[in-house]
């Protein structure tokens, strides 16, 4: 090794690349970042043009932002664990546990409100349970640990349901947390707001935030920087549950009638929903680019529908969504690998 | 130069290189070296970790590429460096150190794989061939082994038979077979086996570069020896010219002046850092104290112990044995309660064991510490901003872009980093394992002037360097590992790059006041 007595200059550092630094940034904040703005209001222009007369009414705006509701909460569910490195997939299935449960308890056992919800909800924390000893004490990956965990809760859920259609007969009030509305926005997707600040909050200024990140960037340094990286990831894994168990809840005072396939449908737009995200905004999932995500999505499945489309171009759409983001941008979802 | 010991036909040489250089930006790794090998000659390399002869072997393996203006031959026929490829068809063949078997393959797998197998119609893989043809290779090396078992249960040495005959086996005839460290993962008792089976090679006309620090078997088995220092050749001698002593001299060359750290003074209060019958991967119970403000080096050869000590003692490691800090304990694979307790950690391995990617430099360097930038229960950006704009300038980090990204920065501001985290932790002991690795030239110095500063203020310091010349600048006192032992200890005077080294090599340090002639 040559050392050298040199001038205490870094010369590594004064490599020239500096000097457009800034204007490429911006160009990088419009071209990848923000994108999906424009997507959007492209989107609004192009639909409001074809199908103005429906699409741009208050009712398609009420309607589009609590199918997206759903979605939304699920996306949260999943992008809080893989912020630490963590990919959570039983979070549809378990939100489809927690919306039978909560109905059957109704309708066979007549509970009130408060009962139904403490009840389902520490229920559906024992899924998260299970997929945070395995993925900790067993070290299973995460992926096939809550794959696991997801057909079990579909199982449980099977036999509650028995393969019947339940319909309980839900007190108003607690009726009114899924339906409700303020203006034309509804109720759920205003938990969707208040989730995705609350995290925002808590990812970009607690402590916990910025270790849950450091986690999920490189787990070895993180222990080594003296971060219980076990811990927090029992933690998300059980925060992504009740999460799912909420949405499950807003999903079946929402429908009104629960079977075992209803919430299933949700996981890969919620998932392709969370990817798109994370490639806007920041690099990385971040639940502002979620909620982006989800909106665009929504907006999208909404106008396609409006225009008389099959249905079926739902899942086709999402698909083609995700396959976009990941292949446009391979830099916001490297964090993902 | 002729060969003494096997005398090969007076044919030209299985490998012949002039004027190779390789340039990593300002820095020149190897420095227009010229280097032969005769067929059946054994011919070592050695020097110290940077002398270049990593960088030789990876210029011909393919992995670099040269600087233009180079000649190369491989029996007789020029060839172009840079292509593992080409190196491969050539017959230019490789064993590393780690040898990169599959262990859950079986042997003849393993053999096989990276060259074609042997198949029938339509593809198919000829099993049977296949296996004839891993044991025929094994047989040559004289190991009958059975083709089918797992590598995974296999002796050492098997496990390197099992390499060569991998490294044997393709296409084209191989000419010239480097072994890099090959002895650095056998046990003792493995090393005559591993001469063996070089000395079947070199009968079968094979030339061999063979690789190793350590200098006993470079005397058993080489021809001629190779020096290289700091990117230059140094000597190629026959190794009937050459004793221990002179060869170390050669490795060893002329100190560099990096400075000193201060002498310390009271060393001889209670220790802050009590390490007791540290046993760990490499490690056969190593005993030492570190006291306050006192800059503590570990020297040692590859395979000395040397690369665990650090993560042991801090807990990234398994270990058993008692570390205390101020007198209390710490458990063993606990990071976060050794950090508590006063402990801090740089590993080698900056990317992998200390930064966190995708974050920035703001993001890493407050990692352990966060309750310092709290504001209620919030993070409070405009302290930490205040914080980390304070610790950039006091190690010197370039541009002092606090939301860079960290895993964008060149090695040396990594380091800085690094530096700035975890001296910002307040902690009384910090272990550092390489700490200018990887850095570059310029910032190793502003390196050796923080950790200098901080050890004024008491912190204390536990470095393990390859590089004897960064130990003697940083350390108060040097201890050397050989065979995870502690083996010597060089402090004052005492303490030279040349008495380093010598310690390192020979493995055991007698008489310290010998390394004062």
């Amino acid at each position: 090794m040559t050392i050298s007595r040199i001038s205490p200059t870094d010369l590594a550092d004064a490599r020239p690349p500096e000097p457009d630094a800034r204007s490429r940034n911006w160009r990088q904040l419009f071209a990848r970042r923000f994108g999906g703005f424009w997507v959007l209001a492209a989107m609004v222009v192009v639909f409001s043009i074809v199908i103005p007369d429906i699409f741009l009414t208050p009712l398609t705006l009420q309607t589009t932002l609590g199918d997206s509701a759903i979605t939304g909460l699920l996306a949260l569910g999943v992008m809080l664990p893989l912020v630490a490195g963590i990919f959570d997939l039983s979070i549809a299935q378990v939100a489809g546990f927690a919306m039978v449960f909560a109905s059957w308890l109704q309708e066979r056992h007549a509970m009130g409100t408060v009962e139904i919800f403490v009840i389902t909800l520490s229920a559906s924390a024992l899924f998260g349970v299970v997929s945070a000893l395995l993925v900790t004490k067993l070290s299973v990956n995460s992926l096939v640990a809550t794959l696991g965990v997801s057909t079990v809760a579909l199982g449980v859920t099977e036999i509650i349901a028995n393969g019947n259609a339940i319909q309980p007969d839900f007190d108003p009030s607690f009726v009114e947390f899924g339906r409700g509305v303020i203006g034309n926005i509804p109720l759920p997707f205003i938990y969707v707001l208040l989730i995705a600040s609350v995290t925002y909050y808590v990812l970009e200024y607690t402590t916990l935030g910025r270790r849950l990140q450091a986690t999920g960037c490189n787990p070895v340094a993180a222990r080594l920087a003296g971060i219980n990286t076990q811990r927090l990831q029992v933690l998300v894994l059980l925060i992504s549950s009740i999460m799912a168990a909420f949405a499950g809840l807003v999903l079946a005072t929402k429908v009104g009638v629960a079977t075992d396939s209803t919430a299933g449908a949700f996981l890969f737009p919620a998932v392709a929903a969370l990817f798109l995200g994370a490639t806007q905004i920041k690099d990385g999932p971040n639940p502002w680019g979620t909620v982006l995500g989800v909106i665009i999505l929504a907006v999208g499945m909404k106008g396609l529908q409006l225009m008389g489309v099959s249905p079926g171009v739902g899942n086709f759409f999402s698909g083609a969504v995700l396959l976009i983001a990941v292949a446009i941008s391979g830099r916001g979802l490297e964090r993902l690998h | 130069m002729t060969s003494t010991r096997t005398s090969p036909s007076p044919t030209q040489p299985v490998l012949a290189v002039a004027g190779v250089s390789k340039c990593f930006g300002a820095h020149r790794a190897l420095d227009s070296l010229t280097f032969d090998v005769k067929p059946g000659e054994v011919h070592a390399l050695v020097g110290h970790n940077g002398s270049g002869k990593s960088t030789f072997v990876k210029v011909l393996s393919g992995f670099h590429t040269p600087e233009p203006g180079y000649r190369a031959a491989v029996a007789g026929v020029p060839m172009t460096l840079g292509s593992a490829r080409a190196a491969h068809d050539t017959g230019l063949r490789f064993v590393h150190q780690e040898l990169g078997l599959v262990d859950n393959l079986s042997v003849a797998d393993n053999v096989l794989l990276g060259s074609a197998f042997p198949t029938r119609r339509l593809g198919r893989i000829d099993w049977t061939r296949a296996r004839r043809q891993a044991a025929d290779l094994l047989d040559r090396l004289g190991y009958s082994l059975d083709v089918c078992q797992p590598v995974a249960g296999l002796s050492p040495i098997h496990r390197t038979a099992v390499g060569i005959a991998r490294a044997m086996h393709g296409d084209t005839p191989p000419h010239v077979l480097v072994l890099d460290e090959p002895t650095a993962a056998l046990p003792t008792s493995g090393v005559a086996g591993l001469f063996d089976v070089v000395r079947r090679l070199q009968a079968d006309g094979i030339g061999v570069i063979y690789i190793s620090h350590h200098l006993d078997e470079v005397f058993e088995i080489a021809d001629r020896v190779t020096v290289l220092r700091d990117g230059q050749h140094v000597a190629t001698v026959p190794i009937d010219e050459l004793d221990t002593d002179r060869l170390i001299e050669l490795i060893v060359g002329k100190t560099v002046d990096l400075g000193r750290t201060a002498a310390k003074v009271g060393v001889d209060q209670a220790p802050v850092l009590e390490v007791r019958d540290l046993y760990a991967a490499g490690l056969a119970g190593v005993d030492f104290g570190v006291s306050a403000g006192e800059v503590v080096g570990i020297a040692g050869i590859a395979g000395s112990g040397r690369e665990t000590v650090a993560g042991a003692v801090f807990g990234s490691l398994p270990r058993t044995g008692t570390v205390s800090v101020d007198g209390a304990e710490i458990r063993p694979e606990r990071p976060e309660r050794a950090i508590e307790a006063g402990l801090g950690y740089i590993g080698a391995d900056r990317a992998v064991t200390g930064l966190i990617p995708f974050l920035s430099i703001r993001e890493n360097l407050t990692l352990p510490r966060l309750d310092a930038v709290l504001r209620g229960f919030f993070l409070s950006p405009q302290r930490e901003a205040r914080d980390v704009r304070q610790w950039l300038q006091r190690v010197d980090i370039r541009p002092a872009d606090p939301e860079k990204r960290a895993d964008q920065l060149s090695g040396g501001n990594q380091q800085k980093v690094l530096l700035a985290r975890w001296l910002r932790s307040l902690p009384r002991v910090l272990l550092i394992d390489e700490p200018t690795q990887g850095v570059d030239v310029g910032a190793v110095e502003r390196i050796y002037q923080v950790i200098r500063q901080a050890a004024a203020r008491e912190v204390s310091f536990v470095v393990s360097s390859s590089n004897s010349d960064e130990l003697v600048a940083l350390c108060n006192r040097v201890l050397v590992l050989s065979r995870g032992c502690v083996v010597g200890e060089l402090s004052g005077t005492a303490l030279t790059r040349e008495a380093i080294d010598r310690a390192c090599l020979t493995g055991a340090l007698t008489d310290p006041m010998e390394n004062l002639r």
